[in-house]
């Protein structure tokens, strides 16, 4: 049996990214993935004779710098883009947002010149507040209180960049990032449908409302990993990211097992030594969880390891998974009234307005769930046939709020969907063949994502930066010694790979472009 | 009024709010010729006390004193200028089922009273009051600064800025990252982190929600949590105090304090616009035509009324005036005062305990009832059961009322600024209604001893004081709108686009309360452009 340098338990995009610039930094590396798919939840599987859907995010990206370096190209990777998102409205109405900013501003004007006009402005505003978060999200953050060496480089680096903005633009991004989105959409906007629509990016995936302070924020961390509005998945699902990973990894000489069994890391004086896993014991000199902090120090670690006051911090950590998903399986392209065929291939979103998506929050606050809840409809088959039979169809889609804490029943909830739809969609119920239903109690209990939380830890800016996903340990290291954290529950959050290329950096590996 | 040199001050102040007057004072003693003009027949604005009914002393605004800089106090000796404060020694929480909870300056009673509810909580209840009491203290020193502009490179600035930086490199790495969890959360959970007993976290929770139009669900509210704790002077207790005849006599001892200081104060005087000249302000006109000029003028009031309805917005840079559009300031907050004939009886009140009825009574049984009162506003409307925060005056100072008689004092939250189809004489008996029904719950003899009823809407503190949207603190302490952001970024020095002139109320750092910060900052940078 070969022995391993590093052992990377769980199998998302961060944790492979690790992989591959672990291996290229001459380290061997084994996977370990309890599931039968490579990705746990991010992945694509099928769940009726013929179709296959994604688990959980329904969307995401990889980022480019890393696509580049790992040549995911050459590996398979091949992005589709949804280039237009749909807002459903009352009375079955709708208009199409295009990606290109001219064209949106003229659709914008059908219904608002004051807000056709500021559109622009707006986005720009919004370039230079995530440029400025994807620079933050490019590093380990700050290590010490007052900050030293490394970290002054760091935040000076930060500050210039904002400084270089211009002095109104530094203090606008430096508001935007603590502001409720129904303040921000009122600052610029005042068509009620477009506010919702730009707005529902801000409370994706939290179990927040729209009138919350920092929602801005989470808008942003959408947007600054690439998948705030307009969004992009891969060829054969989500899974597809993972697949181009995972065979760059094994050209990089990682190994990669799945259906492993049940795993947990072995401590020896506070030192972690390597992981059993099943009836094995393997030896590592370096640890790495893919999972949540939660998971990784109540399951993965045996927890007389850690100090109370580090249990303390991982049991604040909010999870608060609040998001259904549901896969149908339709005999045939449904259609939406006035929506066109090529905008089916974007994503359509019904949150007509802000005050909408804070009343689908509030049932959602006190554990029911909403009755008029926020949705996001993808059919991915649009793009990508090989996800269906031929001719028929894949609907996905995202639902708030269905709180981990509620007793949400999935038959109830498809019900609730389907009719949602039926306004814009009349035939639906009759095209549906096939329904699975996730809620954040099934993400748990297969996945192992805390309280069916999918970003491993609310996007939050109380769960950012320095603070993620435990203060004092935002640097991938852990209290156990040779333990690290990898996954999206780590700085910055997502699947863009970031955190499994800034853990790489903080093991030493440098060349992240192999000579 | 043609101009002589009698109109003529160095420096006028619009608005006899305490903030006008502490800005008015200091300048006073620093040798300027000032000029207070308050449109009301009283000073105080916001910190008032009027006898409302013959013999009934109300309290129609601001009711309790903890934020007051010591500075001021001693700066401006309102002591010899009549102030006394009065700190109150308890808190009352009825609960629904005939149970309450209550805090005493006993710190022992205190822990047993918690104890009875959790034992873990009396546990976890010193080591809160410590870290709250820690961070508020570490924060302090940002309230007397001039809040420094990060994207300007003068020397000030730049000066200003290591300060900042040294405060916070002072704390420690744990409190550093405590505090920035705090300042980002809601009060709601970052209570859930310390507590398990229900009314507990509800009574707390009222800190992070008062004069905020948010839940304590809310991300933000942690940070207002804090602000009200940074006055907590003595720890483990809501140091919180009662002026000997009401707020407004704080108002009239600075007043006195000013007037010593050579300040001319003349109520019944409505500015109605600012004279601006090339960019500079030369002077004030007001409603009824008279003229004053000056070389310096200082704007008491929120941002929203100086900017937008004392000046001409050709006299402004289009960004600021978007700033000051932009600026929130929707409100829940209203007062009622009551007159009674008698005490009232909380039904929930141990017997023995009467000494409770001295102390704050919170209607706040629990972190979903104020959600709930919230919910039920937010989208233009009131909540069916408000949260209240009670107090009867006259057994703290017998003379707020006729012997015999009592006053009670009742901030109440939430009833929108913005209420569906707008306030009228109507909506505001029936929401006075709501507020008695919902008292009269736990203290069913209420009905019967109530002699008169006044109300308070954000309607009527911006008719009548002149707080835009009727806002406690003329303008939300939203995070967007704090420190060098507060009211607007590059004009959080107490300056303004418009040459000489100054801006000294709520609406700038460190915000709304009985602080007297603002006053005393704008003095200072007044005084450091004109020494
Ligand atoms: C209902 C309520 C309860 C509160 N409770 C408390 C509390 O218990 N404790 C606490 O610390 N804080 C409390 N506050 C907040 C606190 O009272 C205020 O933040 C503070 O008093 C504001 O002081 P200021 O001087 O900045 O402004 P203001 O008090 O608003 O003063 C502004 C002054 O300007 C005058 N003015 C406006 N326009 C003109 C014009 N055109 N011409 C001439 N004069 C003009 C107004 O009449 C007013 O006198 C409460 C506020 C309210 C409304």
């Amino acid at each position: 049996m070969s022995t391993y340098n590093t052992i990377i338990l769980g199998s998302s995009p961060n944790a492979l990214t690790a992989a591959c610039y672990l291996a290229r930094g001459g380290k061997k590396v084994l996977v370990l993935e309890p599931s039968e798919h490579i990705g746990g939840a991010v992945a694509t599987a099928q769940f009726a004779d013929g179709f296959k859907g994604d688990i959980g995010l329904m969307s995401g990206r990889l980022e480019t710098e890393i696509v580049k370096e790992l040549k995911l190209a050459d590996h398979g990777l091949e992005v589709i883009e949804r280039k237009t998102m749909t807002s459903l409205l009352p009375g079955a109405k709708s208009f199409t947002l295009p990606a290109d900013r001219d064209a949106a501003e003229k659709v914008i004007a059908g219904f608002s010149s004051a807000d056709a006009k500021k559109y622009k402005p707006f986005m720009q505003l919004v370039d230079l507040a995530s440029d400025f978060l994807r620079s933050a999200y490019d590093v380990t953050p700050p290590r010490h209180h007052p900050p030293q060496k490394d970290d002054v480089d760091t935040l000076s680096k930060l500050t210039s960049q904002l400084k270089g903005y211009g002095r109104r633009e530094m203090t606008e991004v430096m508001r935007l990032l603590v502001m409720s989105i129904r303040d921000l959409m009122d600052e610029w906007f005042v068509s009620p449908e477009l506010k919702g629509l730009i707005g529902s990016a801000a409370i994706r995936g939290i179990n927040q409302g729209s009138f919350a302070g920092n929602t801005t924020y989470t808008l942003l961390h959408h947007v600054a990993q690439g998948d705030g509005f307009f969004r992009s998945t891969a060829k054969g699902g989500i899974g597809g990211l993972c697949q181009a990973l995972a065979a760059a990894a094994k050209a990089s000489g990682v190994e990669i097992r799945t259906k492993c069994g049940a795993m947990s890391v072995n401590v020896a004086d506070g030192v972690a030594t390597g992981v059993t896993v099943g009836s094995d014991t393997i030896d590592a000199s370096i640890v790495i969880s893919d999972y949540d902090a939660r998971y990784t120090f109540t399951h993965l670690v045996p927890p007389p390891e850690l100090e109370p006051e580090f249990n303390r911090a991982v049991k604040n950590i909010r999870y608060n998974g609040a998001v259904a998903r549901l896969n149908l399986a339709l005999k045939e392209l449904p259609k939406f009234a006035g929506v066109s065929d090529d905008a089916l291939s974007g994503t359509l979103v019904l949150a007509p307005s802000i005050t909408y998506l804070e009343k689908a929050y509030d049932g959602g606050k006190r554990g029911d769930i909403s009755n008029q809840p926020y949705l996001e409809v993808t059919i991915p088959t649009v793009g990508d046939a090989s996800l269906a039979p031929k001719g028929k169809h894949v609907m996905s889609v995202w639902m708030q709020y269905a709180p981990y804490h509620s007793a949400v029943k999935p038959d109830h909830l498809r019900d609730l969907v389907i009719q949602q739809l039926s306004e814009f969609c009349p035939n639906l119920k009759s095209l549906v063949e096939h329904a699975e239903v996730l809620t954040p109690r099934e993400f748990e209990s297969q996945f192992h994502l805390t309280e069916g939380s999918l970003y491993g830890g609310e996007i939050n800016l109380t769960q950012a930066f320095y603070l993620r996903p435990i203060p004092g340990f935002a640097q991938y290291g852990t209290p156990i010694s040779q333990l690290y954290l990898c996954g999206s529950a780590t700085h910055p959050g997502g699947i863009t790979g970031l955190s499994g290329r800034n853990v790489a950096r903080e093991l030493g590996v440098r060349d992240m472009v192999p000579a | 009024m043609s101009k002589t040199s009698n109109n003529h001050y160095d420096v006028i102040v619009i608005g006899g709010g305490h903030n006008g007057l502490v800005n008015a004072a200091y300048l006073g003693k620093a040798g300027k010729k000032v000029l207070v003009l308050e449109q009301r027949h009283t000073v105080g604005g916001a910190t008032v006390t009027e006898e409302v009914y013959p013999g009934f002393k109300f309290l129609i605004a601001s009711y309790l004193i903890s934020l007051l800089r010591p500075e001021v106090i001693q700066e401006l000796e309102l002591a010899r200028h009549g102030l006394e404060i009065m700190p109150l020694e308890s808190t009352f929480v009825p609960l629904a089922n005939g149970n309450y909870l209550a805090d005493w300056p006993d710190h022992e009673a205190t822990r047993h009273e918690i104890e009875r509810h959790s034992k873990r909580d009396a546990e976890a209840y010193d080591e809160y009051a410590r870290v709250m009491k820690r961070l508020a203290i570490a924060l302090r020193p940002l309230l007397d600064m001039i809040p420094p502009d990060p994207t300007s490179v003068t020397a000030k600035d730049l000066e200003t800025m290591a300060r900042v930086r040294g405060v916070l490199n002072n704390m420690t790495r744990d409190d550093f990252h405590l505090l920035s969890r705090l300042m980002t959360m809601s009060a709601a959970d970052f209570l859930d982190e310390w507590f398990e007993g229900t009314a507990l976290k509800g009574t707390k929770c009222t800190s992070g929600i008062i004069g905020t139009f948010m839940g304590p669900r809310s991300p933000g509210t942690g940070y207002v949590l804090l602000h009200h704790y940074i006055g907590e002077l003595d720890g483990t207790f809501r140091a919180w105090g009662f002026a000997r005849g009401g707020t407004g006599a704080l108002s009239q001892a600075i007043a006195s304090a000013a007037r010593e200081a050579g300040v001319e104060i003349k109520t019944n005087s409505p500015v109605a616009h600012v004279n601006v000249k090339n960019g500079e302000a030369t002077g004030v006109t007001l409603e009824n035509g008279d003229e004053y000029t000056a070389g310096i003028v200082v704007s008491n009031a929120d941002a929203k009324r100086t900017f937008l309805k004392l000046i001409e917005p050709k006299h402004l840079p289009d960004d600021f005036v978007s700033d000051v559009n932009r600026f929130r300031i929707a409100s829940p907050a209203c007062k009622v005062n009551l007159a009674l004939d008698g005490l009232p009886e909380f039904t929930s009140m141990p017997k023995g305990k009467e000494a409770l009825l001295r102390g704050s009574i919170e209607i706040a049984p629990s972190i979903d009832y104020v959600e709930q009162a919230y919910d039920d506003a937010k989208y233009g409307g009131w909540s069916r059961k408000p949260f209240m925060d009670a107090l009867i005056p006259s057994l703290l100072d017998p003379g707020m009322a006729p012997p015999g008689k009592h006053v009670m004092s009742l901030f109440v939250q939430y009833a929108s600024s913005d209420l569906e189809g707008g306030w009228n004489e109507e909506k505001k008996a029936q929401f006075l209604d709501i507020v008695i029904d919902t008292l009269a719950e736990h203290a069913p003899n209420l009905k019967k001893i109530l002699i008169h009823k006044h109300i308070m809407t954000p309607w009527d503190l911006e008719r009548m004081i002149g707080l835009t949207s009727g806002h406690i603190f003329h303008g939300e302490l939203a995070l967007q709108q704090l420190f060098f952001l507060r009211p607007s970024p590059q004009w959080s020095n107490y300056r303004t686009p418009i040459k000489n002139m100054y801006m000294c109320g709520s609406s700038t750092h460190p915000g709304g309360c009985i602080t007297g910060a603002p006053g005393r900052n704008a003095a200072l940078a007044i005084l450091e452009d004109r020494p």
